[in-house]
């Protein structure tokens, strides 16, 4: 009897202890989407202006920008200015384990940084894309212009 | 001492038969709504769900006893509160097809059914494969995503608003449970995205300063007192190059960590403003109830969905 009622304790206390498990880093974080200090989103001062995913490319972006960028981006005002400053960062999609029907940020595929100086009528803008988790500088120049301008003609998400 | 023993074993079993007289009503009113869907989703929630969750409750012998049948009666008048599959079509299609996933999700979870049920009636346990149904089933539901010239319009028409400054609302709208809306939170900062393929919608998950200080120092295991997130959803627009962007706000939800004001929704505070009038959610000020019971599988992680990308310190 005395026994039998050490054993039952013993598995109470365990499936009790079972539950209490702390979880894992890996639970409780997004490790894989981790974006390298050598592009602190944070610290950069730039702030979330949309989210869009890609299919195709089975990808899911956030654009962020500063200021002047915020400013012009909420309205369909194309004429970019010297001062603006805009970043995509792009991950690759994966499924979210915390919820059947969802795709989160898996992988990180790169950060495209867009700034503009110069002149406001014709201001020069300058393009560089970092690749892969370890955020390498992209040696391909091709198509560069034309990323550019995909990236400025974006419109803000609608946030009353 | 025998005698001793004979006499308190004699109470209890006085005790044990006078419960019995204890009788709470259970009744099986007619379904007149039930969920309308192929026979291997059916036969699966009848054999998983529909003891709690329908008017169709099948009581074995041992769940009349007392003191298990107190218990039974509770979840099962608990379990067709949240959930009744013999109402069902008294629900909005949309509301229907949520609830759909959010059942899935609890059982994926492995919270529903609930253990304590399934230690007594293990045949209600979905197999891996019963959940494979499910899912495809509900995989089957989902609108294949194209370009769309109406979606694309009205998220156009209130982008045009919005930069007019014509959706400033003029005063703060309060939730029934006393929580206010936070316009700050377009200012915060990214905790994650995510892309719903369930319901169509895509939405940015923001946190105030507290929650994003915590990210950082990889405090959020309890999240600390005052962090806060608003997860702010927009419908899917698909352009025609093919890329999805965020078309219409559809809302913002928060979520408020205060361990003593909101204890009875595990130290959270839960509000939910819709459309660009941010209308509060909720009838009664018990609206919450809904959404911990939502988020209660995710104890592990402070009942928080959103894994936080990380930040490095």
């Amino acid at each position: 009897m005395k026994t039998l009622t050490k054993l039952l304790t013993a598995i109470l206390l365990f499936s009790l202890c079972a539950c209490k498990q702390p979880a894992t880093d890996n639970e409780l974080y997004n490790n894989k989407a981790t974006v390298p200090a050598k592009f602190d989103i944070v610290k950069s001062g730039l702030s979330v202006l949309n989210t869009s995913f890609n299919p195709t490319k089975n990808t899911i972006s956030i654009l962020y920008g500063n200021k002047l960028a915020a400013e012009r981006l909420r309205t369909a005002d194309h004429q970019a200015k010297q001062g603006e400053e805009l970043a995509l960062v792009t991950w690759k999609r994966q499924a979210d384990v915390h919820w059947f029907g969802a795709n989160i940020p898996g992988e990180l595929q790169s950060v495209e940084i867009v700034k503009l100086s110069g002149e406001n009528l014709k201001p020069k803008i300058d393009y560089q894309k970092l690749l892969g988790p370890n955020l390498e500088q992209e040696r391909d120049t091709t198509g560069q212009q034309s990323q550019a301008n995909f990236i400025l003609s974006q419109r803000a998400s609608v946030m009353p | 001492m025998k005698k001793k023993y004979f006499i308190a074993v004699l109470i209890l079993l006085v005790i044990f038969l006078c419960i019995q007289a204890i009788r709470p009503q259970l009744t099986n009113p007619p379904a007149t709504a039930e969920i309308v869907v192929p026979d291997n989703v059916k036969s699966i929630l009848v054999k998983s769900c529909y003891d709690c969750h329908s008017n169709q409750t099948n009581l074995r012998w041992y769940d009349e006893v007392n003191p298990a049948y107190w218990q039974v009666v509770k979840d099962v008048r608990e379990g067709r509160k949240v959930l009744n599959f013999s109402e069902w079509q008294k629900m909005p299609k949309p509301d229907q097809q949520a609830k759909l996933w959010e059942a899935l999700n609890q059982v994926v979870a492995g919270a529903m059914p609930l253990p304590s049920y399934t230690a007594v009636h293990s045949s209600a346990k979905l197999s891996e494969e019963d959940i494979n149904v499910l899912k495809q089933f509900l995989l089957s539901k989902v609108k294949p995503l194209n370009y769309n010239a109406s979606t694309d319009s009205a998220a156009s028409a209130q982008f045009t608003k919005w930069g007019a400054d014509s959706l400033k609302i003029k005063s703060v709208p309060v939730a029934l449970n006393g929580i206010a809306f936070i316009p700050e939170y377009k200012n915060w900062q990214v905790v994650s995205a995510s892309e719903r393929f369930d319901n169509g919608t895509m939405r940015l998950i923001l946190g105030n300063p507290i929650a994003i200080k915590a990210i950082r120092e990889h405090k959020i295991s309890p999240w600390p007192q005052g962090a806060t997130f608003a997860k702010v959803a927009f419908a899917q627009n698909k352009g025609k190059d093919g890329i999805v962007s965020s078309g219409e706000f559809k809302q913002v939800e928060f979520m408020i960590k205060d361990a003593d004001k909101y204890a009875s929704t595990k130290g959270w505070g839960f509000a939910r403003f819709k459309t660009t009038k941010m209308v509060p959610y909720g009838k009664t000020a018990m609206f919450a109830t809904e959404c911990i019971n939502c988020h209660r599988p995710e104890e592990k992680t402070d009942f928080v969905f959103t894994q936080p990308i990380k930040l490095n310190q």
